[in-house]
């Protein structure tokens, strides 16, 4: 086996866990971000809480080790549009909260038969391509030049300073996670969250180390799904063209991964739209996933788990962007037709 | 951003490209047969090269992705088929008509090579088609040619410039080699391959400085040379399967235009 096939089984069995996990504890911002809102208890944020929380300690050690250099990802550019990046994150958490779930979570809902999951995907994967290389692209281009900033630097420096903000957030986030309420540690949710965040530790390591080649490195990435599903719609239409990658393996992973917990905890049941009007939403969360995801260069995962895990400057402000983003679609337009609630199993 | 400015090809040939990749696309889709096998004939500098001599179409490979999101660094192999009966391959040109320079790369064999794996990586300007011609010990030329398309994408990621580093040299040799049988060398070497037609930040043009010529000899008889121009992709690439009778040293010459030059050097045993 080449370095590349160890990178491709990799992503397969991190995509096999994320699946499996997300489908046995529905492991979701959104989620946790409507429980957080709806007042009361909300174990779904506690448990992205943990994920981020083990994601940035886990990846910060693995870079100071050289297992991963985190200056060769996507997220520790110093340049980046102070336009696009915000409201990319704001069209896709408006998005998000329209389709019910972030592009991470429509696979896991694929896998458990869940085909309105489908169309969002469908709709998110093409409208990505168009921003990123089709239609959109030349404008997104155009608007990315005159809005270019530079920052004097993409992350804390390292050393010291670095090691004691990842401590100091990962405390906090752990402190949220872990404080007591009422009905007690959802711990299913709790241990989802740590496999989660061990994944994206497992992503860094799979293509920093487990890639790295002096002659042909994979490109330094982890968990991030935009790009990815519209990757793999891709492959599926020109395969003899196109070699796999870490990211076309991790999707196809996210599904097979929850259509086996699904199948083996009874729990796989097909289910589609119930109106025109819920399809019509849910296409319209799928466009605006897809094309902000691509213009915020990442989802509720790839920004708000991976590029935090980097401490990035810019996934911080794409990661809040995408919580505004949620919050306006929650409480502003975005209203729920009643008949989702009860259709959405876990 | 500024690594867009960086990245060669990705500043102003790139608008073009986006005003024209829609169209392009749609007629490349519509007539997807007229332009294949026969693009090589419109271009000057292959025509050149061809002359009167007897051109077959069957008997070499190329692999490109169909999708190239990077048009500043597309891998490209170029293969013989064993059935092909080619003989001794001693040339091998590479041409990107479309790009502002359409030599990509020129290699000679000495001795000549009974089956030719090569890959190397290339920049191509816009969706195109990549030629390949190769000129085998009796005179006859063989051309394959294949179409890819160019998308903008590629041009966000950082730019891999690395001033540190620069004409650092790396080389890979198989484990153990065997007299008469092809065995696999990955060479590459640390340089930006300056084109000389992109921008920078501040709107001035960097002079063309590019790896200009590369050379593997042993005990001092050259394997492979090549001549390399602006359309190689940065910190040039090559794996190829080479053939060796003897030990010896094996020495790699890389040579820059401005005259400085890197060498490195590994003994060859033959098992």
């Amino acid at each position: 086996m080449t370095h590349l096939d160890f990178v491709l089984w990799a992503g397969l069995a991190i995509g096999l866990a994320f699946g499996a996990c997300g489908q046995l504890s529905g492991f979701c911002l959104h989620r946790g971000l409507d429980q957080r809102w709806s007042g009361g208890d909300a174990p779904k944020l506690r448990s992205f809480a943990m994920a981020l929380a083990v994601a940035i300690l886990g990846t910060q050690a693995l870079a100071a080790t050289g297992g991963v250099d985190l200056s060769k990802s996507l997220y520790l550019t110093a340049s980046v549009s102070w336009l696009l990046l915000p409201v990319g994150g704001l069209m896709f958490g408006y998005g998000m909260a329209l389709a019910n779930g972030c592009g991470a979570r429509c696979l896991v809902l694929l896998g458990q038969g869940n085909l309105r999951s489908l169309m969002v995907l469908l709709c998110l994967g093409i409208a990505a391509y168009m921003t990123l290389t089709g239609v959109l692209s030349p404008l997104r281009v155009a608007l990315a030049e005159i809005t270019t900033y530079h920052l004097p630097a993409a992350t804390i420096p390292a050393g010291l300073s670095r090691s004691v903000a990842a401590c100091l957030v990962s405390v906090a986030l752990l402190r949220y996670a872990l404080r007591r309420l009422g009905s007690g540690l959802p711990v299913r949710d709790l241990a989802c969250g740590v496999i989660v965040g061990l994944l994206v530790v497992a992503g860094w390591y799979t293509t920093g180390t487990l890639g790295a080649d002096d002659f042909e490195p994979v490109p330094v990435t982890s968990l991030t799904f935009v790009a990815p599903i519209g990757d793999t719609l891709q492959y599926t239409m020109i395969a003899s063209g196109m070699s796999l990658r870490f990211g076309v393996v991790l999707v196809l992973g996210v599904v097979l991964g929850s259509l086996l917990m699904a199948v083996s905890r009874g729990k796989y049941r097909l289910e589609g739209f119930e109106t025109p009007e819920q399809m019509l939403r849910y296409m319209a969360g799928g466009v605006l996933m897809g094309a902000g995801g691509a213009l915020a260069l990442g989802c509720s995962i790839g920004q708000a788990l991976t590029g935090l895990s980097t401490l990035s400057y810019s996934s911080a402000v794409a990661a809040l962007s995408i919580v505004a983003g949620a919050w306006i679609g929650r409480h502003k337009g975005a209203a729920r037709p009643t008949a989702r609630v009860k259709s959405v199993s876990l | 951003m500024s690594n867009l400015t960086q990245s060669p090809y990705c500043d102003g040939l790139r608008r073009r490209r986006l005003l024209k990749a829609a169209g392009a696309g749609l007629v490349g889709w519509l007539v997807p047969n007229a332009a294949s096998a026969q693009v090589w004939k419109q271009v000057e500098a292959i025509r050149q090269i061809a002359g009167t001599a007897a051109v077959v179409n069957d008997g070499l490979d190329m692999s490109l992705p169909l999708v190239a999101e990077d048009g500043s660094s597309v891998p490209v192999t170029i293969q013989t088929r064993s059935d092909a009966g080619m003989g001794r391959i001693v040339k091998l040109d590479l041409f990107a008509p479309k790009n502002p320079t359409a030599e990509i790369a020129a290699f000679e064999f000495t001795g000549g090579l009974e089956a030719l794996k090569l890959s190397t990586r290339i920049r191509l300007s816009e969706s195109q088609t990549v030629v390949a011609l190769a000129r085998t010990e009796d005179g006859r030329l063989w051309v394959t040619e294949r179409a890819v398309r160019v998308t903008t994408s590629g041009c966000v990621a950082p730019a891999g410039s690395d001033p540190e580093n620069e004409m650092k040299a790396r080389v890979r040799l198989p484990k153990a080699w065997k007299s008469g049988t092809p065995a696999e060398v990955l060479t590459m070497i640390s340089h930006p391959m300056v084109t000389g037609l992109a921008k920078d930040t501040a709107g001035n043009t960097q002079e063309q400085r590019i790896i200009e010529s590369f050379q593997a000899t042993l005990n001092g008889e050259s394997l492979v040379s090549a001549r390399y121009f602006r359309s190689m992709a940065a910190n040039p690439y090559l794996k190829v399967d080479l053939v060796v009778h003897q030990p010896g040293e094996l020495r790699f010459e890389w040579v820059e235009n401005t005259g400085k030059t890197a060498e490195h050097t590994e003994r060859v045993t033959i098992a």
